[in-house]
């Protein structure tokens, strides 16, 4: 079962390939394999989808999905956009026993899967049965979702990552040990990109393995609540697509790819569509283009987007029963009448982002984005702004939600929040870091020197590439 | 750690530190028998999502060898939550089109050829026949 799963990933990381390719000087090689991954399966999942509703078999479905996601992939090949970057000398004693603390925390991961049963309600509820009732002998079946008994598990829910998971396992429907090793799978293509994203951020692998460690003992990844759910695929499209974002000189075909990949957010848990567009908007506001043509990378990561999130909108208006939406009814009406009670749902929240379980990273955190601010570093201060604006959606949500405030937040908030950690892992480490203009400071030095860095990922042949005009002055 | 940074090389010492010994903390947990379930979501859901695992296995194990049908009728037990059930027959039998979930001695809603998967007195499942018209 996880040797098809492997061959699956293998064959949407040759798909991805010419896409994100370019980046693994900056990214690292792990974390630019799991990106492109991410990258064919955004593209993979929509055409794939769309066939299924035309009627198109399962198989010829998935080839022409595979076929499109590698014209799509080639299209947006090159090799201008990545960032340039160079590591420093670090303590070898202190990076080895990173990268072991990384692997033992990632054992841990991996035997709590193992060794902890498939229990979490909304598995059963909502993401593990679409999955294994979505393909029947003639195609897409979604006759399902009339049980009425289904209504309240919220039927309206997107279908991307039961289709991901069918993609991984070539159709098959998952047993329960095909989603833990899917979970498993998943989770460690997140810490590779959490670690390539925060040593890009910080030039060293030691603060890469390190924020990886973290994330591998965060609830995202010990909380067996989150095994069969969206929480973790929606953190490993998030972190992919900021990741991809970071590591981009913006430029409109690289920039793309990273709207691409946010652009699968929506497709996976509903809450994907504010999340990408924070995260979306946060990185074009702190893109560091040349003033005159500023507009140009943005709006294609805008259109890459959109283009994908119509997609789920659409399939979400037409296609799936209206479900148990938590802004059924007078959703308006609710919310003024909770007025009152922003403080307790407030204070909720804060306690529950105050546990032990998160090991003080909300504090952490917090204390990152006054720091972020006071520094003036831009993007890590734009990341972490829609980190807590995402959160504060989430809060809010229980002044509109059909259930009672409290209940409500209850029953959810901790485990939609853990989905945020990785993103707030790469703010942190783009704050610790030395910054973008720093970073390619000192590219040019080691370039110059050829003195103090042990590894120029920017090699002096070819110079970090000058923007093309001057920019406008004034432009800052 | 490059010259100049914030945070220097006794953080990453200290952080490096703090999350070996949690992480050497919890491996106790995971390596006893029954493993350790104590996170968050666990110690807050996990008794009410999982009532009754060994009925659940039964459940998984009678939708493995039920016969193809034109429809399911599954029959719990009379103290039973047949809504929880509804979402675990759902779950488990995937080949078929489950149209009631009911508690024992409860009037039937289902068309008469559809086949009756019945929980017994020791909580497993048999294949109770087609309702009697």
């Amino acid at each position: 079962m996880i040797l098809q799963s492997l061959l699956a990933a293998g064959v949407l990381v040759a798909l991805g390939w010419p896409s994100t390719g370019r980046l693994r000087g900056a990214l690292g090689w792990g974390a630019t394999l799991v990106a492109a991954a991410c990258v064919a399966l955004a593209a993979v999942v929509p055409v794939t989808f769309a066939l299924l509703l035309a009627g198109a078999p399962w198989h010829w479905a998935l080839l022409a999905g595979a076929l499109a996601a590698a014209a799509l992939s080639r299209a947006l090949a090159g090799r201008d956009g990545a960032v340039a970057f160079t590591a420093a000398a670090e303590p070898t004693l202190l990076r080895r026993a990173s990268l072991v603390l990384l692997l033992a925390c990632a054992s841990l991961f991996v035997a709590k899967v193992v060794r902890a049963p498939l229990w979490s309600w909304d598995h059963f509820a909502i993401w593990g049965v679409k999955a294994r009732r979505l393909l029947g002998e003639g195609g897409l079946e979604l006759g399902f979702l009339a049980w009425p008994d289904l209504a309240p598990g919220r039927v309206d829910h997107p279908l991307g990552l039961p289709l991901t998971w069918l993609v991984l396992t070539l159709g098959r429907p998952p047993e329960p040990a095909d989603f833990k090793a899917l979970h498993l799978l998943m989770g460690i293509g997140l810490l590779l990109v959490v670690r390539g994203a925060a040593r890009r951020a910080t030039g060293s692998w030691t603060w890469g393995n390190l924020a990886a460690a973290t994330l591998a003992l965060s609830p995202l990844f010990w909380d067996t609540e989150a095994l069969g759910l969206a929480e973790l695929p929606l953190a490993l499209w998030a972190a992919s697509g900021a990741a991809l974002l970071l590591a981009t000189r913006w430029s409109p075909r690289s920039a793309a790819i990273g709207g691409l990949a946010l652009g699968f957010l929506p497709w996976l848990k509903s809450e994907g569509l504010p999340l990408a567009i924070l995260v979306l908007a946060a990185l074009a506001w702190a893109a560091e283009e040349p003033a005159p043509r500023r507009w140009r990378s943005p709006a294609a990561t805008a259109a890459a987007f959109a283009a994908s999130a119509l997609g789920a909108w659409w399939v979400g208006r037409f296609v799936l029963p209206p479900g148990g939406s938590f802004f059924r009814g007078d959703w308006m009406e609710r919310g003024a009448g909770r007025l009152p009670q922003v403080g307790e749902i407030a204070a909720f929240c804060l306690r529950e982002l105050a546990a032990w379980d998160w090991l003080l990273f909300w504090p952490a955190l917090a204390a990152g984005s006054l720091l972020a601010v006071v520094r003036g570093r831009r993007r890590a201060a734009a990341l972490a702004a829609a980190v807590w604006l995402q959160v504060a959606i989430y809060g809010a949500t229980a002044l509109f939600t059909y259930l009672d405030a409290i209940p409500h937040l209850q029953a959810a908030f901790f485990r939609i929040s853990s989905a945020l950690v990785p993103l707030g892992l790469i703010a942190l480490a783009e704050i610790w870091g030395p910054g973008r203009t720093d970073v390619d400071a000192l590219a040019r030095a080691a370039c110059s020197s050829c003195g103090p860095a042990r590894h120029s990922f920017t090699p002096c042949a070819s110079p970090i590439p000058a923007p093309r005009r001057p920019p406008a002055a004034g432009s800052g | 750690m490059r010259r100049g940074l914030p945070i220097g090389r006794a953080t990453a010492v200290a952080l490096l530190v703090a999350l070996g010994g949690v992480a050497a903390w919890r491996a106790t947990g995971i390596a006893a028998t029954p493993p350790v379930l104590a996170a968050h979501g666990e110690r807050t859901w996990i008794d009410w999502s999982r009532r009754d695992p060994e009925a659940e296995r039964h459940l998984a194990a009678a939708a493995a060898r039920l016969p193809l049908a034109r429809c399911v009728a599954v029959v719990v037990e009379s103290d039973e939550d047949p809504l929880w059930w509804s979402f675990k027959a759902l779950y488990h039998l995937r080949r078929h089109r489950v149209v009631e979930v009911r508690r024992a001695g409860e009037a039937a809603a289902a068309d008469a050829d559809c086949l009756v998967l019945e929980q017994g007195a020791a909580g497993g499942f048999g294949i109770a026949g087609r309702r009697p018209r």
